[in-house]
């Protein structure tokens, strides 16, 4: 049992809301960095290094693509790289692709982390009876993103031995882990139908649903919604008040040194980022202090 | 009493223009027990959703479906999702919780049951389908087996009237399948339950349902008790006939068809006693009407030397000293349990996979070639990991891309396998027999020298097992090699020159099929559990008619 199967699931819901916002919203290069390396810990706590590292050609490719997509349709920029067809590829486009690449790996790791905190029972148990096509539909997308890297694994293994999606030269073996990459997503979404109907034919959505057993509740839920509240303020004022925003059309290097709002976006944010490794942490130093005097 | 009464149903996908439901007209009386049997494709699935109205697909209804007197589109949706339980051919996805028992209350949290009563009732239903020791097990950790006792068990704990089964135990192995199929005739005769399935489970449904209903294109052509339904001269009933009652029919036996192998024995046993002389010289197999190696002198094409591999370092080890030869021409089949490594030696003999020690040969050198054409092709269990296009067409092209006779071998290879219908068809939409002759197809233009399949006849109904079965065979006959993994043991019986179980680590039992067959006693056919000391060596249910038509000339 983890720190977070103690908690509330909506104290869980709330953290990781906050922390989705927060870096869907940072755009400062090092804010957005600070929050990738939480995403990778928090995940690398939960899962494991070995695990991890599993995961690391489909981030990268993710990440290529990302880059690449930016890089051949923004065509924005000072510092031109070179002309292809007559248009300009620009340091700035690539520059902000990686940035974008980086910004969605670490939803994509959150998501995961939130995956784990709050299985599927806890979700559905927090929204099912209210909102049950909100429950569901997070359900549905968060719950198939452990399962994309396995299953990828799989296509490529298969496609790979029928030899066709080995083609020759970079272009040909992009093309093919497109190909991949749409599979997967096409078996995913029809294995989330049939879970979906799975639910539904038995009475998912009916009003009045019950529960088997009450959720925790106790005032650990209530001092983490407190430290949490503490911290977001400072996190989101940047947000709301446009300072220290970043552009990367016209790149301004003099905006790399973090001004004040900035710095206390990037504390509270890291902050906010590490808590649930903390608690984990701690969890697991109490397990080792308990062993030690058995 | 009828609980169900279908009449004139007839449906339409929207969008298509064939109707998928033509007229069905059914009724099911209280605690009946409905085996449906047809092709794929013919309709089956469609008819069971469309009798559970939470999973009705969309489209054009005329006719009318009542429940009880009541009809189905009327009922309350509280009715609808506790009356009638669904369970679906793949254990994995029908899941929607994370562990055993909040998997089996959901369906009562959702029906809005009195939160003191849940506990009780999951506690109960366990217990009776007898995994109440899985309680608290996470679903991702069970066998598939178990996973589908827990699907049962969480359409069950509603207390339904009526349990629909769409081919339930296609994905599970001889134990597991056995195993459901027991707690499914429990929930019908103990807890009396009216129980539809729609399956080609035959061999082990037909002596314990009530009536077997044969579909074909959208329609019920007949709805019969088993034994009437054995008698019947329909030929289009033949293919869907169980190994002992078609023994009984291809040798024209006395008024009662036998159903089960005991039924089969005593027939057998009284109607054509065995020769006192003969007796002894049936016991062993009979070495002059084994198969020959087709081959067997010539080269190995794949061997694998002391093969071991594990996944991990900390994983215990999957293959150990593990090592065979396929030969050219030769069809081997590596049966076994779910899980012990049958796919992970695919794997490694297609290169997917690398031995941790010991090594793999491809035509006499070490390792294997990376491309696929004229050398190794793989089946993988789910043949849709294969399809990348929106069309057969595109899927079939892929594969021939920029070879100057590519359209011709398309033509062949798909007027061979019956895909003509499905050209334009989207390959999510074919039926599970269609997807697979579909990825063998895609396997075939590639006019490899080995094929490796894993399970090609999970979800094959009769006449699409036969169809693959003369494929393969024709495949073999020209040289072509084939190692197949499966549960299947009536397909790996009639099909395979050698076959061998996988079991610790290592292919063990290693022989040619009728003696692997007739040497063991459980894991073997009906045919052989059926002819065992009654007649000489038969595995499958044309040795046995044939050996039987031998004994009559005899005798007489």
């Amino acid at each position: 049992m983890t720190y977070a199967d103690r908690l509330h699931p909506l104290t869980v819901f709330a953290y990781y809301l906050a922390i989705l916002v927060l870096t869907m919203t940072a755009t400062h290069p090092f804010a957005l960095l600070s929050l990738f390396v939480c995403s990778v810990l928090l995940r690398c706590v939960q899962i494991g290094l070995k695990r991890m590292l599993a995961g690391v050609p489909l981030a990268l490719l993710l990440l290529l693509a990302v880059t690449a997509l930016n890089l051949f349709l923004v065509h924005r920029g000072a510092k031109v790289l070179f002309f292809l067809n007559g248009k300009p590829v620009t340091l700035e486009a690539g520059l902000a692709g990686v940035s974008s690449g980086v910004m969605i790996l670490s939803v994509i790791l959150f998501c995961a982390c939130l995956s784990r905190s709050l299985p599927g029972d806890r979700m559905i148990s927090l929204f099912g009876g209210r909102l049950p096509r909100l429950a569901l539909l997070l359900r549905m997308t968060i719950g198939f993103l452990p399962r994309f890297g396995r299953r990828y694994r799989e296509i490529t293994d298969a496609r790979g031995a029928l030899g066709v999606a080995r083609g020759r030269g970079a272009l040909a073996k992009l093309r093919a882990r497109l190909f991949d990459l749409s599979i997967l997503l096409t078996l995913s979404l029809e294995e989330s139908m049939d879970q979906a109907d799975g639910m539904r034919a038995r009475g998912y959505g009916l009003p009045g649903a019950t529960r088997a057993s009450a959720e925790p509740r106790s005032a650990r839920d209530a001092w983490l919604a407190v430290i949490l509240v503490l911290l977001l303020v400072p996190a989101l004022v940047p947000l709301f008040s446009g300072q220290g925003e970043w552009n990367w059309y016209p790149l301004d290097r003099s905006a790399l040194v973090p001004d004040l709002s900035l710095a206390l976006f990037f504390f509270a944010g890291t902050a906010i980022a590490l808590l649930p490794i903390l608690l984990e942490g701690k969890e697991s130093l109490k397990w080792l202090y308990l062993r030690s005097r058995i | 009493m009828a609980i169900l009464t279908v009449s004139d149903l007839t449906f339409t996908y929207k969008g298509a223009t064939i109707p998928a439901l033509d007229g069905c007209s059914l009724s099911v009386g209280e605690g009946e027990f409905l085996l449906i049997v047809g092709r794929s494709g013919c309709g089956k699935t469609t008819l069971l959703r469309r009798l559970k109205p939470a999973l009705a697909p969309y489209g054009e209804t005329t006719g009318s479906v009542l429940l009880d007197g009541t009809e189905l589109d009327r009922l309350p949706p509280r009715d609808a999702a506790t009356l009638i339980g669904f369970v679906g051919q793949d254990p994995e996805r029908q899941t929607v919780s994370d562990t055993v028992q909040s998997e089996i209350a959901f369906g009562l949290e959702s029906s809005g049951a009195d939160p003191a009563e849940i506990s009780g009732r999951v506690a109960e239903t366990a217990d009776f389908l007898g995994i109440a020791p899985l309680a608290s097990r996470k679903i991702s950790e069970l066998s598939g087996g178990e996973k589908q006792l827990v699907n049962l068990a969480s359409a069950l704990v509603l207390r339904p009237r009526l349990l629909l089964f769409d081919e339930p135990v296609t994905r599970l192995d001889p134990p597991a399948k056995l195993r459901f199929l027991s707690a499914i005739r429990r929930v019908n005769e103990e807890a009396g339950v009216t129980v539809i399935l729609a399956g080609h489970d035959a061999e082990e449904l037909f002596p314990i349902v009530d009536r077997v209903a044969l579909m074909d294109a959208g329609r019920i052509v007949s709805v019969l008790p088993p034994r009437a339904f054995a008698r019947s001269d329909d030929p289009a009933v033949r293919p869907f006939l169980p190994t002992v009652p078609r023994v009984w029919t291809g040798v024209k036996g006395g008024d009662e068809p036998p159903l089960s192998v005991r039924e089969g024995r005593a027939w057998i046993a009284s109607e054509y006693p065995a020769p006192k002389r003969e007796a002894a010289a049936d016991g062993g197999p009979d070495a002059s009407a084994l198969p020959g190696k087709r081959g067997g002198d010539s080269a190995p094409l794949l061997t694998a030397n002391g093969v071991w591999f594990r996944y991990g370092r900390n994983d215990p080890d999957v293959a150990k000293n593990l090592s065979c030869s396929l030969f050219p021409g030769e069809i081997l089949s590596v049966l076994g349990p779910n899980g012990a490594g049958k796919t992970t030696l695919l794997k490694l003999f297609a290169g997917i996979l690398r031995p941790v020690a010991g090594s793999v040969r491809y035509d006499g050198k070490k390792g294997i070639p990376k491309t696929g054409r004229g050398g190794i092709a793989y089946l993988p269990q789910n043949p849709a990991l294969l399809f990348a296009h929106d069309s057969v067409r595109e899927e079939l092209y892929e594969m021939t891309a920029g070879s100057p006779d590519g359209d011709e071998a398309i033509e062949t290879i798909v007027s061979r396998l019956a895909l003509d219908g499905h050209l334009d068809a989207h390959p999510y939409d074919l039926s599970g027999g269609e997807q697979t002759r579909l990825a063998l197809a895609k396997l075939l233009l590639l006019s490899p020298r080995v094929l490796l399949l894993d399970e090609p006849t999970a979800g094959l109904d009769p006449i699409a097992r036969g169809e693959v079965r003369s494929i393969l065979r024709e495949l073999g006959a020209n040289g072509c090699g084939i190692l197949i993994a499966t549960h299947d043991l009536s397909f790996a019986a009639e099909i395979s020159d050698r076959c061998a179980m996988f079991w610790n680590g290592a292919l063990t039992a290693l022989s040619d099929s009728r003696r692997f067959f007739s040497g063991n006693r459980f894991y073997t056919t009906q045919a052989a559990r059926l002819t065992r000391d009654l007649l000489p060596l038969s595995v499958t249910a044309d040795e046995a008619i044939a050996a039987l038509q031998r004994r009559k000339e005899g005798v007489e």
